[in-house]
């Protein structure tokens, strides 16, 4: 009964999951046996759908409509997150969002949305247990149809997309939520046509999770090397630096911090270093 | 106790089924743990969101409509409201064992196909598998920039 009434409840609150269907993209794959396996893609404009590394980096995927299938223009990898981004001529989606740039919160209701055999379908969850990398372990276990799919919050927010399983605290196994705040401004920066290769910062970096439970050192980026006379030398930085945020928005890969230097000036990142945090501001 | 086992815990206690025992559990669970906090506090307010929707009201006229209803003895005559749509089904019923018939007289007199042209055939195509769950794991690699 209480099951019930929270899917009654969340059908009252939720826009645009309702409104008349969430922004979620069926995609398919031929594999070896000639059957279509499928996926789901989150449409994030009306021409790019961001779904999983691995189900778009072998075979030639296409996107299902009821137009029927679209085969992308080109795909653009992010292998260190196991995404992709697949890019389609025209404006083939009616429907998409903009991920949001702040994770979801302890015990928030999320709903996934992805495509089953024989329809949509929606789950809810809550936002379990937070990983030192990022990512999100929902409250429950995964089921058919779910990889890929769109996770909103009870506003109708995009907050992230499923990517696979984890193993909770239990031991049980869970959906594994990587929040739309690790890849949102690099999805973003596409859309928008930034070129990633853009104006060079100067720094080699790597991401950063805290390890057991002892290690009082934050989750962030790494700088492994400053370059001489680059903006990352003259803004302080220094090799061994722990970026945590940039531009308020909170950084555990370096394509967030290069994508956020990138479009804006005057960005100030806090950065830890010898057990102290410090600001510093990138010109 | 483990964060799952509070879930399923709060979920008993908002429906009022949790025994003093359980209760006990979960306010000693949430005392430490504040995302099973926030779920019991989220649940609370949605049940009583919904708990204050008024009642569906029946019609005033529903008791005449059922008794209309059963005294001209057509409430199960048909199990569709449609009867054109009755009509075509019971055609159906009819027409589709015959094709089936002739398909699979076709399979049984036609020579074989190749498994090329199997696999690529719209009937083989038209197969939807769900991509399976696997473990999540990231690489770590070195960027520059």
């Amino acid at each position: 009964m209480f099951l019930l009434f929270l899917v009654l409840a969340g059908r009252l609150t939720m826009g645009p999951i309702t409104d008349p269907m969430p922004a979620v993209v069926s995609l398919g794959r031929l594999d070896s046996s000639g059957l279509v396996e499928v996926c789901n893609g989150t449409p994030v404009s009306e021409s790019h759908v961001v779904t999983l590394f691995g189900f778009a980096s072998s075979s030639s995927p296409f996107a299902i409509t009821p137009e029927g299938r679209l085969i992308p223009d080109s795909t653009i990898f992010f292998r260190d997150l196991g995404l992709a981004m697949m890019v389609f001529e025209g404006t083939p989606f009616r429907r998409w969002n903009d991920p949001q740039l702040e994770p979801p919160l302890a015990g928030e209701t999320i709903f996934v949305a992805g495509y089953r055999s024989d329809g949509i379908t929606l789950i809810q969850a809550h936002a379990m247990e937070f990983r030192n990398d990022g990512t999100v372990v929902l409250s429950v276990p995964p089921a058919p149809g779910l990889m890929g799919a769109a996770a909103y919050n009870g506003s109708g927010k995009l907050v992230g997309i499923i990517t696979g399983t984890l193993s909770d605290s239990s031991g049980n196994t869970r959906l594994a939520l990587l929040p739309s705040q690790l890849w949102g401004v690099w999805s973003g920066n596409l859309v928008a046509g930034v070129n990633p290769s853009g104006t060079p910062f100067g720094v080699s970096a790597i991401a950063y999770a805290m390890g057991d439970i002892d290690d009082e050192t934050p989750s962030g980026v790494l700088i492994i090397d400053v370059c001489q006379n680059s903006r990352a030398q003259a803004c302080g930085l220094v090799r061994g630096d722990l970026v945590l945020t940039a531009g308020g928005i909170r950084i555990y890969h370096p394509e967030t911090l290069r994508g956020i230097i990138q479009t804006e000036e005057n960005i100030e990142i806090s950065v830890y270093r010898d057990g102290t945090t410090l600001s510093l501001l990138v010109r | 106790m483990k964060c799952s086992e509070a879930l399923e815990l709060i979920s008993l206690t908002i429906d009022g089924e949790a025994d003093s025992k359980q209760e006990r559990m979960l306010r000693f669970h949430i005392n430490g743990c504040a995302s099973c906090r926030r779920a019991l506090e989220m649940s609370r307010t949605i049940s009583t969101a919904v708990a204050s929707l008024p009642d569906p009201q029946p019609s005033a006229d529903l008791e005449n409509l059922v008794r209309a209803r059963l005294e001209f003895q057509d409430y199960d005559t048909s199990p569709l409201e449609n009867p054109r749509r009755f009509l075509l089904l019971r055609r159906a019923a009819v027409v589709l064992p015959f094709a089936a018939t002739l398909v699979i007289a076709a399979r049984v007199f036609m020579p074989s196909v190749s498994p090329d042209t199997a696999a690529a055939s719209e009937v083989v195509e038209e197969q939807y598998i769900p991509l399976p769950a696997s473990a999540y794991t990231r690489p770590v690699t070195l960027t520059t920039f």
